[in-house]
Parts: structure tokens; sequence; C-alpha cells
């Protein structure tokens, strides 16, 4: 018998789903008019833009870990990758590179690059094996940032002075207003070309492997290329976070390469809810908050900050992300629940 | 107790609309501009490491700060305004630290930046100001490239010495001894410091011997094997550029190890030697603050006032951050006015003669480097201090290895910009 139902949703929801995504552009696109009406325009533009650059961060590990789920202890290593891809460049190359577009091409193909000997490496052996291996693996592309062999890297000073002229030769985006805009730009098409990539077929693997990696290879897949491949995509996609810190902050240190920029990684997803790249926007969104909203009030910030991540892992031990959808269930049932007849 | 109840009447849904209530109230205060009051008070940002490796350095040399504002405040503050200061952690790191800039001078309005020890975050930094024009004295990097282009600036005072010049007390050591070994951290400073360790002992001793050279990783904890290697090449003495916790690592390490030759450190820091103990007596380096000193009087006011307020005497890096809010204040007084211009200006023409560190302190026109005299000390018993200095010489403006003042190539930079 055919199987009738089906995933997609009634033309009635998909309207409501554009309309809210119409609203979230909206506001998302009108909020530097409204910083324009503060004291702070430029710093509050610089704030949401560090939201959304983190946000990219956030989705594309949320690709490795909730939806492949990779758990890898590593992802700071493209994202270290793609600013340094544009430093160089821009900088240290001698080339006189002054658009941003090349650097993020760079940024793009190292990340893969990257993401290739990662998965590489991460493919062939078990889980907690994964977690030491991507760890060390960036610990090793840090020290050789440092030690600079080929001397363009500027060792542990870093490099400064990145310049933020242009993309594609004619866009500006040297003001803080309009590098906002390109990064929300930026945003919405990472989260299109993920969301497409995971509703496909190859997400669909992504799943299985997630779910049962035994089963996926008895069905004749071959779990290491598919791992592989997230591992370039998530690294991709990292790196172009990494690129548009480059040119966001205007400097680049080896300390892009920690380890503690991997667990942030692993915090926004975990934080937002894994598997839904959405989730791990919002958790980048949320520590980003917390932590100019903690700084303000203590000192010691940071002990308190971890004491939030704690209560909110507790309880919301899935994310955050459910609750909004909860929320939009109930607003949705309010709306197709039929009025009480009246008694007569 | 139902499915989802944390406590007894205390529903996960309540927590949840409790805790985002909260935190929505809470975070009305980042709303509330942290601007000057009517223009009352004078904002100064303080950027300081307040956490990661170099965190003891970066809370004193905020204490150092702190104490410096309550002082003006008690006088009344300047020009009748009262000093408020803004103090961020730059969490030593590079990124963070430009982060943390921004949010003084674009969220909180200040009128000037102080702080930092670690040269790669006030590069990013002094990048950033260039910018926006903001005055920023750096109170505790001693590398010579943040005063070199492409970094140098109008807007951009270095108030340490020259790390080269520092270096240059090894001088006195040097004449005794032939057989050299260095230990210095893996990274530029101390790298630069053991390159100018040799260059200053070849001024004095230009047949010196090199018996060995080693870079343990900044932030090392066990030196044992740094030791052992250096004690089988058999040194006259050992010249130290450790940061940090390793200062006193090194060379409490050294001496239980049974290391008999003379050390020679490159900066002398009381609460890093009292850390040592006794093995740091005989030990020879350079500072640029005395806790008494009979050449800058003020040193001693300082040295007291810290102790009433912190309950321990302070160290050099105390001394530069109380240090450099004097260079900005006293600006301030003598221009009349906290228009950053006219304040640069000032710090640029000023004698600062009442200073902590030395009398006649100033800077160069040329490229914003401090001019202030240094002290080649050896470490002695004292009373009051556990371990004092011995004044061995005192050179009131070093410029051996400075870069002359038409050749800094920094006159493009320090241009007024429109």
């Amino acid at each position: 018998m055919e199987d009738t139902t089906n995933n997609y949703s009634s033309p009635e929801i998909d309207r409501g789903k554009m309309v809210k995504w119409i609203l979230i552009l909206g506001v998302l696109s009108l909020l530097p008019a409204f910083f324009q009406a503060t004291p702070f325009a430029d710093y509050l533009a610089y704030t949401v833009v560090r939201m959304m650059i983190l946000g990219i961060y956030a989705m594309s590990y949320d690709l490795l870990f909730g939806f492949t789920g990779i758990f890898s202890y590593g992802h700071a290593t493209f994202w270290g990758c793609g600013a340094y891809a544009v430093a160089i460049l821009t900088v240290r190359s001698g080339l006189q590179v002054q658009d941003a577009l090349p650097g993020v091409l760079a940024a793009l193909i190292a990340g893969a690059g990257l993401g290739l000997a990662m998965g590489f490496l991460c493919s062939r052996v078990g889980q907690v094996a994964v977690f030491l291996v991507s760890f060390a693996f960036t610990e090793s592309i840090q020290l050789l940032v440092i030690s600079d062999p080929l001397k363009i890297t500027n060792a542990e000073d870093g490099i400064s002075g990145i310049p933020r002229e242009t993309l594609f030769g004619f866009l500006d985006i040297k003001s803080e207003i309009h590098f906002y805009y390109l990064t929300l730009a930026v945003l919405v098409l990472s989260y299109l070309v993920l969301r497409r990539i995971t509703a496909s077929s190859m997400g669909d693997v992504f799943l299985a492997i997630r779910e049962n990696p035994v089963r996926v290879r008895f069905l004749g897949y071959s779990i290491r290329r598919y791992r592989v491949a997230a591992f370039m995509i998530s690294g991709a996609f990292a790196s172009l976070a990494g690129a548009l810190t480059a040119l966001h902050e205007r400097a680049v240190a080896p300390e892009m390469f920690n380890w503690f920029h991997s667990g942030d990684a692993v915090l926004f997803t975990v934080l937002g809810s894994p598997g839904t790249l959405l989730g791990p926007v919002l958790g980048a969104a949320i520590v980003v908050i917390f932590q100019e909203i903690l700084s303000d009030l203590f000192r010691n910030w940071m002990i308190f900050l971890g004491l939030s991540y704690i209560l909110l892992i507790f309880f919301l031990p899935k994310g955050i992300f459910p609750l909004f959808e909860k929320l939009q269930d109930r607003l949705r049932k309010k709306e197709n629940t039929p009025a009480k007849p009246q008694k007569a | 107790m139902g499915r989802g109840k944390i406590s007894s009447g205390l529903s996960r849904r309540s927590f949840i609309k409790m805790s985002s209530g909260a935190i929505v109230a809470v975070s009305a205060n980042w709303f509330l501009p942290r601007i000057a009051l009517g223009a009352e008070e004078i904002l100064i940002g303080g950027l300081c490491e307040l956490s990661g490796p170099a965190s003891i350095m970066g809370s004193e040399q905020a204490r150092g700060m702190e104490l410096a504002v309550e002082m003006y405040n008690q006088k009344g503050g300047v020009l009748g305004k009262k000093i408020k200061l803004i103090m961020e952690d730059t969490e030593s790191k590079k990124d963070v630290g430009l982060a943390k800039a921004r949010r003084l001078v674009e969220r909180s309005k200040v009128n000037y930046l102080a702080g930092i020890i670690f040269s790669a975050v006030s590069m990013a930094v002094q990048q950033y100001i260039r910018e926006k024009k903001v005055l920023f004295v750096n109170s505790g990097s001693g590398n010579d490239a943040l005063v070199q282009p492409p970094y140098c600036d109008r807007y951009f005072f270095k108030a340490p010495g020259s790390f080269r010049l520092t270096c240059l007390s090894i001088r006195e050591p040097a004449k005794k001894f032939d057989k050299w070994y260095f230990l210095g951290d893996d990274y530029s400073w101390g790298k630069g410091c053991i390159e100018y360790f040799k260059k200053s002992i070849a001024l004095v001793k230009p047949n010196f011997q090199t018996v060995g050279e080693a870079y343990p990783p900044f932030g090392e904890t066990n030196y044992a094997p740094y030791i052992t290697n250096l004690m089988a090449a058999n040194p006259d003495a050992l010249g130290i550029a450790v940061f940090g916790a390793g200062w006193a690592r090194t060379v409490s390490q050294a001496r239980q190890l049974g290391l008999k030759c003379h050390i020679h450190h490159q900066f002398w820091d009381l609460n890093n030697a009292r850390a040592t103990g006794d093995a740091v007596l005989g030990i020879t380096s350079s500072s640029e603050f005395l806790n008494e000193n009979p050449k800058a009087p003020r040193a001693k006011v300082f040295t007291d006032a810290y102790k009433q307020k912190y309950g321990n005497f302070p160290g050099s890096l105390a001394s530069y951050g109380f240090h450099t809010i004097e260079i900005i204040i006293e600006a301030v007084q003598k221009a009349g006015t906290t228009a950053t211009e006219a304040v640069i200006d000032t710090i640029e023409t000023m004698v600062y003669k009442d200073s902590i560190l030395s009398p006649d302190y100033r800077f160069r026109k040329s490229d914003h480097q401090c001019i202030t005299g240094l002290y080649d000390i050896e470490a002695v018993p004292d009373q009051k201090y556990q371990y004092g200095t011995k004044i061995l010489h005192y050179d009131p403006n070093p410029t051996v290895f400075v870069v002359p003042d038409k050749e800094t190539g920094c006159d493009e930079f320090m241009k007024k910009k429109s």
C-alpha cells in the first residue's frame, strides 16, 4: 500500500514559515537602523556581526557533530586556517591584494583541504580516537604557525593591519554597517547551502551514519568517504567564518588555533541543539550575549559564565532550539484550533 | 513530584520563565550608556591580562592603575573632574584584547586607553586606535617593534623602556665572567633578550664565550632538563630571560639542582624574588623601578600606599600601571583640557620630574618610546622587603642600541591626522 504520509508541510504552514523567515530577516536587516539611535551603533553592529560569524562557525560544526555524529575537537584548525589565509594573502604575500574575495576563496579551498586531511585521519579511527586525533591535529597546526618555517605567519605576534576595502572589486565593506550586511548575507547563504546538503540524499547518509554506522556499511555505503566529505564541507564553512573574522577584526593570532575555540564550537552546538543548524546559531548568539552581560557585572566573569552553561545544559539538555519549536507549535495550534461552539 | 519539576513547587517551565525574565532585566543594564556623566568624569580604559599566562603580572598592573586613580580622586581628580577606570581583561589573547579595546572605545566611550603586557596584543590594539584616534599608553611591553613602523603612531606611547636597554645591565657581571649560558622564553621577547644579552656582553668583553643556550616554552613548569644541560656546559654565569611564573621557577630550580654559577636575570621584580626565596640572593638584574629610590623619592610613597591598600609590596608591573595613569593625568592637568590632540602634544614635550621610576622621565617625539633611567642591581637581604636591591650602576639615559631620533622611520605615522 502506498505510504500516503509525507514529510512535506501543507501550503498554509509553508506560508507561515516564509512569513516567519521574512520577519526574522527583516528584523536583522533593520537592526543597524535601530543601532544608529543609540550612542554606540558601531559596537552593537560589531557584536551582532560577531554573533553571525560564530553562527556560521557553529553551523559548520553542527554538520559534523549534529548530523554526522563525529565528535571532533579540532574545529579551530579550520577557523584559524581561514583567518590566516586572508591575512597572508593580503598582508604577507606582497601581492597588494585589497579585495576580500581572493582571501575568502583561498580560505574556502584551504578549509576544504584541511578537512580532507583531518577527515582522512579521523575516518580511520574510533569515536574516542577522533577526539584525540583532531585535537592533536589542531595543536600541530598551531605549533607550525608559531614556528613559522616559511616566514609567512609572523610567528606568535600574528598579523595585524588586514585591509578591508571592497568585495568583488566594487562593494564597499569598509564600514561596520556595510560589513554587517555582508555577514548577514553570508550567514543566510551558508544556512541555505547547509540546509540543502542536510536535506539531500548525502544528508540522509550523514544522519544514517550518526544513527547506525554498521547498518550503513552493510547497505554498501563507504562510511569513510562520507565522513571525509563531512569534514571537507564542515571545514570549508568553518574557514569561511575564520576569513570573515580576519576581515572583521583586521588581525589574526596563533591563539585562533587554540583548543578553546574548538570547545566553543562544541558549546554552541550542544547549547543550541545539535542537528538543527539554527540551534547552534542561537547557541552562539546566547554565548556572546552572556559574555557581554556577565563581563559587565563581574570581574571574574568567566566563573559565572561556566556556571551559566552548566545550568543551561542541566535544565535544557536538548538545547535551546526545542524551546522555540515548542513555542512555534503552540502558536500554530492556537491558530488552527477552531473556536468552541457557543452553547445555545 | 511531577515530571519536569525541579523541586517541589518549581517546574522546569517556571524556572525557564524566571531565568529569562532575570536575563532580560539584567541585560537592560547593557543598554545604559557607560559614558561620562555629563562629561563630569574622565574615563580611562584599562586593558590588562587578568587571566591567562600573564595573569599574575597583569593583575598587579591593574592594581597599580587602580591605586593611581584612587590617589588622584582623593585629591579631587583633575580639572575638577573625577577619574573613572574601566578595566577589561585581555585574557592574554590578541583577539580578545582587540575586542575589549573596541568595547572600551565604542561602548564605554573612554577618553584614553592604558595597559597591556603582551606585545602581540598591543600591536593589534595599536592598529585599531590609529583608526579611532584614541590615545593609548602601553604599560607593560618591552618589545621595540611597537615603536617601529608600521606600529608606531601619534596616538601610541610606550611607557616601559626598551628591552634592549634592560639587557645592558648584563655588562656589570660580564666584567667578571667569561663563559655564559643563556636561557630564554621561546618567543620573540625571550629570543630578543638573549640576542641583546650577547651584544651587551660583547661591549665590555668582546671575547666572551657562549657555552650554550636554550629556549623553553613560555609557561614551562619544569626547567630541570634545561638546567641539567646547562650545568653540563659548565658556564661561569647564566643569563635568564624568562617571564611570568618562570622567573621564580628557573632561579629556584637552578639552585635546588646545585647550580653554583652566577645568575643574571633580564629584569628585577620584587614579588618574583619573594616567590623564589633565598635562591634569589646575589643575582644581578636590571630595573626601571625600585621600591625605595633616592633618585625618585615618590617611589616610596607609591610603595607604602600600595602596601596599605593591597597588603603586599608592589613589583615592577604595578609601578608601570601606576605610572601610566600618571603620564595621562599629569598631561591632562598641564594641557588644561581632556582633548586628545592637546594631551598628546603635551606628553610629547613634558618631562615627568616626579615620576616614580626615574627623574626626568619623558618620551621621544620621533617614536614615542620613553626615555628613562636604568638601574643595574644586585639582590640583597632586606628587613622590610625581604629582598632588596643594591644599586651597582645607574644610567640616566642609556642610548646604546637605541635607534637615533632621525632614523626611526616613524615620521609619517607621527603626523597629526585630519
